[in-house]
């Protein structure tokens, strides 16, 4: 075994600790009492077309947080109209202590204005928000979202950009409760919305 | 006169069986059938949308999709989406193969047509014609109808 080689099992070993404690940590926190993540998410600030807004803006709501963009031609629209028919399932009252987020994963070409606009589409009490690549980058890292531009010469101004497609569900204490996957279903958001609102 | 009867009966009946041959040779456009097919409705300012539907190839020959037009957008492409590394990644495919006696579902969160730079808003109501080219150069047109996607159904 030659140095880098070394270096690259350590590197290796190291992830996959990661990956288990995570893992367990995970499964812990699920049977655990509901006290939500403590350690992924938090607060942040970020561009909307209406100016800044910040996670602590909706400190006693329940806020669910999506990482898109608005050149996702499936996965961001499908997601997003599947919060759309969960939040059409709230009683009214119930609706207006829920908000959505998308946070943009590709603030090159999701200006606010373009955000507000796309947002609007799925529902009236969704917001967009953007920010330059820094900003974006240390709220994924809080929230651990992975991103990644794709890079392909012959995509041009076409191109896509990966990224998770987990929708967080945000407390009235803005602590992390839940995580709802991509393909949940309408009644999923529900419960997780309903959960969500009785802590 | 027996057998000139005969004789013609024959000719009618190989030129009748020569006219059914290339439909039964297996033109792609004819064998592959188009069902549920739509477009998705998108938001104002979007750039992209993409198209699902049903393909069931009913001939006895391996078919497959080698490209697609529209003028709904600047670039048509394939697409897959492939969870990797915690992220949903879309990546272009160059064929979709069609094998014969089965049938392909592009639906969301899978394979779909891709349209990018678009040229007008697909709107509910509307219809979209799209163009598709076989691997044996035919091609078929369908219009089809744009839908609001109401949240995805889930797979097993
Ligand atoms: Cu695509």
């Amino acid at each position: 075994m030659n140095q880098s080689m070394k270096y690259r099992a350590a590197v290796a070993l190291f992830l996959l600790m990661v990956v288990i404690v995570a893992g367990v940590g995970y499964l812990l926190g699920q049977k655990g009492p509901v006290e939500g993540f403590k350690k992924i998410g938090g607060e942040f600030v970020l561009q909307s077309a209406a100016g800044p807004v910040a996670l602590s803006d909706f400190r006693g709501k329940v806020v669910l947080i999506s990482f898109g963009y608005t050149f996702c031609p499936d996965v961001c629209p499908t997601s997003l109209a599947a919060i759309t028919g969960g939040l059409n399932q709230l009683a009214p009252e119930e609706l207006a202590q829920v908000k959505t987020i998308l946070v943009s994963v590709d603030p090159d070409r999701d200006t606010p204005k373009k955000l507000a606009e796309y947002v609007k589409f799925f529902h009236p009490s969704m917001v967009g928000l953007t920010g330059s690549h820094e900003e974006i980058a240390r709220v994924a890292k809080q929230y651990v979202v992975l991103y990644r531009k794709v890079e392909d010469p012959e995509a041009g101004e076409y191109y896509s950009v990966d990224h998770s497609s987990t929708t967080f569900v945000i407390g009235r204490d803005s602590v992390v409760r839940s995580f709802v996957q991509h393909g949940a279903t309408p009644d999923e958001f529900v419960s997780a919305i309903r959960t969500a609102l009785l802590d | 006169m027996f057998r000139v009867k005969n004789v013609l009966t024959l000719l009618i009946f190989s030129a009748t069986a020569a006219m059914g041959l290339p439909a039964h040779a297996g033109n792609a456009a004819d064998e592959v059938v188009i069902n549920h097919a739509y477009v998705r409705a998108t938001p104002p300012g979007a750039q992209t949308s993409a198209a699902f539907m049903v393909l069931e190839n009913s001939g006895e020959v391996d078919h497959a999709l080698v490209a697609a037009s529209s003028g709904l957008g600047k670039k048509v492409e394939f697409h897959n989406h492939i969870m990797e590394e915690g992220m949903m990644k879309m990546r272009q495919v160059m064929k979709i193969e069609l094998p014969a006696g089965t049938h392909v579902t592009l639906e969301p969160g899978g394979l779909h047509v891709m349209f990018m730079g678009l040229n007008q808003r697909p709107e509910m109501g509307d219809t979209v014609a799209l163009t598709l080219t076989f691997a044996d150069g035919s091609e078929t047109t369908i219009t089809i109808p744009v839908k609001m996607i109401k949240g995805m159904k889930k797979h097993g």
